[in-house]
């Protein structure tokens, strides 16, 4: 009796372990994508850097977009009414706080054309 | 005679308690294993945790169907469903303030996780614009497609 209550012991302890490494392992920290480099889009032009600038200076984007605004106020201001986007995302979290940064990069044709980032942390460094 | 019957009830009674130990041992043995399995199966699919959030809209009608200055608030309902959020926006290059409805949609799990941001302007409640961007995989045709349309310079 002694000895299956100490096997039953032992299994119990197995079994603890093995939950709370599956807890631990699902609780560590996540990240999606890569920190955008805001740091280097003072070396950008609008108007001039191109397509092949831009990748050289942030790296590939994790997706895409589009914007097409007022045709009015395109019109009135000389902007592109279209724009691509080029969306650069990085999300992390450990299970408690979410800490994201999103960059956006306006093109017009095959040409940059402005940006706009923002953040929910204080990890990016240099500020543009 | 009566001292024996009862040891008898005695022994029947301690294989009975065994009897019922054993099988609750043989219950832990199969969850252990059952637990095992569970966790080798879920650290394989990386906890195996899905996430979806919102409803995807259809952003290929922004540039097919829905037509700058003349789409409704119901047209684009139509053509996108119905907004997660409403709000305004005066942008530095706008004249003047416009109605902006916000959609969001995010899929993925522990291993990656992307979404679709999409902003609709209304100038007098008419269909004046939009922006969206989006990490979802398959949209990368869409875009193709949206920017051979739309290049237009003013």
């Amino acid at each position: 009796m002694k000895c299956n209550l100490f096997i039953y012991k032992i299994r119990f302890l197995i079994l603890g372990l093995l939950l709370a490494g599956f807890l631990s392992a699902c609780s560590s920290t996540i990240k999606y994508g890569v920190p955008p480099k805001v740091d280097l889009l003072g070396s950008l032009k609008v108007g001039v850097s191109s397509r092949a600038d831009v990748l050289m200076s942030l790296g590939e984007p994790r997706g895409r977009g589009a914007a097409r605004f007022s045709n009015s106020a395109s019109l009135k201001h000389g902007i592109a009414a279209f724009h691509d986007l080029w969306f650069y995302e990085y999300v992390e979290t450990d299970g408690k706080k979410v800490d994201l940064k999103f960059l956006l990069v306006f093109m017009d044709q095959d040409h940059y054309n402005g940006h706009f980032w923002f953040s929910s942390s204080e990890l990016m460094e240099v500020e543009q | 005679m009566p001292y024996s019957k009862s040891l008898r009830f005695t022994l029947n009674h301690i294989k009975f308690l065994e009897h019922r130990y054993n099988r609750l041992i043989a219950l832990i043995t199969r969850l252990l294993l059952f637990s095992i399995a569970l966790m080798a199966a879920t650290q394989i699919t990386g906890c195996n945790i899905n996430i979806r959030a919102g409803n995807k809209p259809n952003i290929a009608t922004l540039e097919t169907t829905l037509k700058q200055g003349v789409s409704s608030e119901q047209d684009v309902i139509k053509a996108l469903g119905s907004p997660v959020g409403k709000g305004r926006e005066m942008l530095p290059f706008m004249d003047a303030p416009r109605t902006t409805w916000t959609y969001y949609y995010e899929e993925g799990d522990l291993n990656d996780d992307r979404r679709l941001f999409l902003f609709v302007f209304f100038d007098n409640q008419r269909y004046d614009g939009y922006m969206w961007f989006s990490s979802l995989p398959e949209q990368g045709s869409l875009d193709g497609a949206l920017r051979n349309r739309g290049t237009s310079k003013p």
